[in-house]
């Protein structure tokens, strides 16, 4: 998968998970900008991801994910 | 920032922490009597004062000024604050001589009978006790003199900085009082002026070191103006006594030394036959007015308050002997007619506006107590 | 009034208490030391002062706990590193990290909990046993056991989780674990937040220095002026000798004054702490953020004691709910109940756990948990309705200012209920306040009597017989402290924003902050402060 399928894939569990279909994600979205993204949600999110690409977060990337770039960047990793 | 805006903060700056400053230096207790008769003697003008009374309350709800001037034209005041101890007088004496020159200092001998007698309900003797010793430190101006009194005064043991600096003692009651007078201001009991912020606005005392005081209580007078015994002063308190009177002679002053009218004990007498004695001795003049009882012409069964203070009828009273008394003895001056002494006419139609209220209160009070 | 003391001024008289002038001394020393030695040595002249002030602000033989879980931790730390780095398996990496783990929990359990684990063994032993037995021990717990624990297990399990680069200095690594401004009462830093900062070189900057002073003076104004007068009147209308007295509006009112006692404690030390670093150029993390503007519980301790908050749930919720029990849990309740459930039933069982220990570590107590398991309770009722209010009040559709304030003022009184539990002292208490204070006849009978009480309050007796003065300063001082409050959240903190004037402005400032402790707070000789609440953890 390259960065954007990730993206798509990525921006559709965002959907399920915050019941929001108008999210739209860019390499700098933090959790700041979308209501609801607190710390339990973010749980969430990670399992669902994880999930999702069948691959597992370390303790060092959960905590130390401070944007959505990031996250991609890790994902992409583990390809 | 520009060189303007810098220049604008410093001084804003500088003026508020002279402010502040001068608030915490002068800050005293809240207002009371003694407070305005200490404060209210930097406020007369200079050497203004013919005579200077000094003393407890049996000095400041004894002599109406304003009256000794009605009948004979001569000034004086009040320099007296409650319990005051005894030896706080050679101080007084030393603080007011830095702007007065009283042609005659009257002392008032009741703190030293009641100097080393213990506090009513408490432990401590009368001249160790915090409240007499801030009565008069707490209101005094910052002076080597003030930091001497305390000094002696403060029993070992206890901080002295909380003398040094009333506001350490009474910051916390700051603001309840700021509070109290502006409520007092808009009710209209107090003037605007009465306000004393940063301490340095040194009230004049209208009333010249008096207080009014508006009940009556019958009480019983026992004559011992025969008794001759002597009960010398022991101790600490005999140590203040001869003190004073060496600092007298050495300032060449010759006080009168006086005893007030009120319900003496023969106790009382006998010591003050022994001040008498002493006080004779260094060529000085002492009066017990308790001997010439019948002369002062205290109707003891309504001119008093309690034992020991009497009320507005018994003060005009004692006021009458008293300032005649010494017009004859003295050769005091008349000071009526002359412009200077303007604002004593000015003071005294005040004065006899709250007199007569006060009279008129005690005959209130007294039929309501009768009925 | 003829007290016949040391005067004290009512700063407290514990040696190095932060509140105290000793204190300013000690760091008025060390700041100059740090400043005038060369560069070089300005971390080690750090760990000194820590040394010191451990040994004075403390029991001086309690330093041997310190140095025991600081040894362990930096050697496990660095053998993890050298483990990895070597290859080797993962079980034995785990192992090292697992008893350093362990050895620092047990060295808190045994100095903090020990007499809370004896008294409810020796509680069910009496219930089982028929004898009474009542076991406990008198070990003097160590200065700031609680907070240097959390910050030393955050250390390891950080190197464990690759997360930071052990510090193979052992002074260095020491000095992260007692920098003396945060041994009393945290905040509870993370390693790669402070270590840059701790061993970096630090040039004077004199606006470091005005803003740390300018905190400083802040810290005892929150301290000697709202702390102590709200102390003073939680404690009369509080008053646990008189308990039984104690109802309806009265107790209300007291633990208002109780909650606004804390506030003005913990943040004014918080200021204190962090003005100290500052003074030596170290920024610490935030501690408080506007609290009482919480629109929610959750919310709120996000902005009160935010370092323990976030320490809970980088290492405990989340590292719970991403185990293997948890998600096996979850996968078995997804099968029987769906996935959404599932989330739900792992993340509440998670926060149960979390705020048991929250509640726990504030002291070995029942009412302590009871105070986290309260909070919880809050949570997940508020989470479960959540759906309800939505559909039927469409709760989140309204934000006016109004409803703003509703929640403002619900998640102080939630905050409230739960520092009953706090205060104690014991959970049978707690309960028995709580009862007394809102029975509807109660709350009805009091307010009844209270203008009254209002009236006469001026004369009443409390301990010097002030209650009306300290009633007429707590206002005054609450006052300015919401002025300053709303005006820091147009223009920023004040310390920062004094940075672009002048120096004597600057320090026309400090002096106004004193001279307003000066005529409000509460000191003097024959005053005793108040203990401060969370310096016993």
């Amino acid at each position: 998968m390259n960065r954007n399928e990730i993206l798509d894939k990525v921006t559709q569990i965002f959907h399920d998970v915050f019941d929001d279909d108008s999210i739209v994600l860019t390499d700098e979205t933090t959790a700041k900008d979308i209501d609801d993204w607190d710390s339990l949600t973010h749980i969430t999110l990670i399992s669902e991801i994880e999930e999702a690409f069948n691959m597992k977060f370390s303790m060092k990337d959960v905590l130390g994910m401070k944007n959505v770039g990031e996250m991609l960047d890790i994902l992409e990793q583990h390809q | 920032m520009t060189t303007r805006e810098k220049i604008f903060e410093t001084i804003i700056s500088v003026l508020l922490i002279c402010a502040m400053a001068a608030t915490l230096g002068s800050y005293t207790k809240a207002r009371s009597y003694d407070r305005d008769n200490i404060v209210g003697l930097y406020a007369e003008k200079k050497n203004s004062l013919d005579m200077i009374y000094v003393g407890g309350s049996a000095c400041y709800v004894y002599w109406e000024a304003l009256r000794a001037w009605e009948n004979y034209g001569y000034t004086s005041y009040n320099f007296a604050a409650n319990t005051l101890t005894p030896q706080s007088i050679k101080y007084c004496i030393q603080e007011a001589l830095k702007t007065q020159s009283p042609k005659l200092w009257v002392i008032d001998l009741r703190p030293f009978q009641y100097g080393n007698e213990k506090k009513k309900n408490g432990e401590v003797l009368n001249m160790y006790d915090e409240v007499a010793i801030r009565n008069v430190t707490d209101n005094l101006k910052h002076s080597t003199l003030r930091k001497e009194l305390i000094d002696i005064s403060v029993p070992a043991g206890q901080g002295k900085m909380e003398y040094y600096f009333p506001f350490l003692k009474h910051h916390s009651i700051a603001i309840n009082n700021l509070l109290r007078d502006c409520f007092h201001v808009f009710t209209g009991e107090l003037n605007f002026d009465d306000l004393v912020f940063f301490g340095f606005q040194n009230k004049k005392n209208t009333l010249k070191g008096f207080a009014f005081i508006n009940k009556t209580k019958a009480m019983d007078f026992t004559d011992y103006s025969h008794i001759t015994e002597t009960k010398p002063l022991q101790g600490v308190i005999n140590e203040y006594f001869i003190d004073l009177l060496d600092y007298c002679k050495s300032v060449s002053i010759k006080p009168l030394f006086v005893v007030h009218s009120y319900c003496q004990k023969e106790e009382h007498k006998q010591k003050f036959n022994y001040m008498k004695q002493v006080i004779e001795s260094y060529g000085f003049d002492f009066l017990n007015t308790n001997d010439y009882y019948q002369e002062v012409g205290l109707d003891y069964s309504f001119d008093l308050y309690n034992e020991n203070h009497v009320n507005v009828f018994g003060a005009e009273k004692y006021t009458d002997f008293l300032s005649a008394y010494i017009k004859d003895r003295y050769e005091m001056p008349n000071h009526r007619g002359d412009p200077d002494y303007a604002e004593w006419d000015t003071c005294l139609n005040e004065f006899n506006a709250r007199t007569a209220q006060a009279k008129r209160e005690i005959l209130i009070y007294a039929k309501e107590s009768n009925e | 009034m003829c007290v016949l003391e040391e005067p004290g001024f009512g700063l407290s008289s514990n040696v190095w208490s932060l509140f105290s002038l000793d204190f300013l001394i000690f760091l008025a020393v060390s700041v100059l030391f740090f400043y005038l030695l060369p560069r070089k040595m300005q971390w080690i002249v750090l760990l000194i002062a820590s040394i010191i002030f451990y040994l004075f602000a403390g029991t001086p033989y309690t330093i041997v706990y310190l140095m025991a879980s600081t040894l362990i931790t930096w050697k496990a730390a660095c053998r993890i590193s050298d483990y990895r780095e070597a290859g080797k398996e993962n079980y034995i990496i785990r192992r090292v990290y697992l008893i350093a783990l362990l050895s620092n929990i047990l060295i808190l359990a045994a100095l903090k909990y020990a007499n809370f684990l004896l008294g409810n063994a020796s509680a069910i032993v009496s219930f089982f046993g028929g004898t009474k037995v009542e076991w406990s021990v008198s070990w003097v717990a160590a200065l700031g056991i609680s907070y240097y624990t959390l910050q030393i297990i955050s250390y390891i399990t950080d190197c464990y989780w690759e997360r930071i680069e052990p510090q193979r200095n052992y002074a260095k690594f020491a000095l992260f674990s007692c920098f003396f401004p945060q041994m009393v009462s945290g905040p509870i830093s993370r390693y790669d937040q402070l270590n840059a900062q701790l061993y970096a070189q630090h040039e004077f900057k004199r606006n470091n220095l005005m803003c740390g002073l300018i905190r400083i003076s802040l810290g005892f104004f929150k301290k000697l002026v709202i702390a102590e007068n709200f102390n003073r009147l939680a404690q009369y209308f509080f008053d646990l000798e008189n308990s039984e007295h104690t109802y309806g509006i009265y107790a209300i009112v007291g633990i208002g004054c109780y909650v606004i006692e804390l506030y003005g404690d913990f943040a004014g030390c918080m200021d204190i702490v962090i003005g100290s670093a500052k003074c030596f150029g170290i920024n610490m993390v935030e501690n408080f953020n506007r609290p009482f503007t919480s629109v929610t519980i959750q919310e709120f301790w996000q902005r009160w004691h935010i370092t323990l908050g976030t320490w809970l749930k980088d290492y405990i919720m989340y590292p719970l709910l991403r185990s293997k029990t948890f998600q096996k849990i979850g996968k078995y309740i997804k099968k029987t109940h769906g996935k959404q459930f599932s989330q739900k039933t792992t993340t509440y069982l998670a926060m149960l756990i979390l705020w048991f220990c929250m509640g726990l570590w504030h002291g070995g107590g029942w009412n302590y948990i009871a105070e986290g398991i309260w909070f919880w309770l809050v949570i997940v009722l508020g989470q479960i309705t959540e759906p309800f209010f939505n559909r039927v009040f469409h709760a989140k559709e309204h934000t006016g200012r109004l409803m703003t304030l509703f929640r403002q003022t619900r998640t102080t009184c939630i905050y409230a209920v739960g520092v009953v539990f706090f205060r104690g002292p014991d959970l049978t208490d707690a309960v028995k306040t709580i009862c007394r204070s809102l029975s509807p006849k109660n709350i009805v009978n009091s307010l009844y009597e209270f203008p009254h009480f209002i009236y006469i309050a001026k004369d009443l007796e409390l301990n010097d017989g002030k209650l009306l003065v300290y009633l007429i300063n707590a206002f005054t001082g609450f006052a300015i402290f919401i002025l300053l409050s709303l005006w820091e959240k147009k223009h920023g903190k004040l310390q920062d924003t004094l940075t672009c004037h002048t120096l004597i402005l600057q320090i026309t400032c400090i002096l106004s902050v004193l001279f307003a402790i000066a005529f409000l707070g509460v000191y003097g000789s024959g005053v005793k402060p108040s203990d401060f609440i969370y310096g016993g953890f």
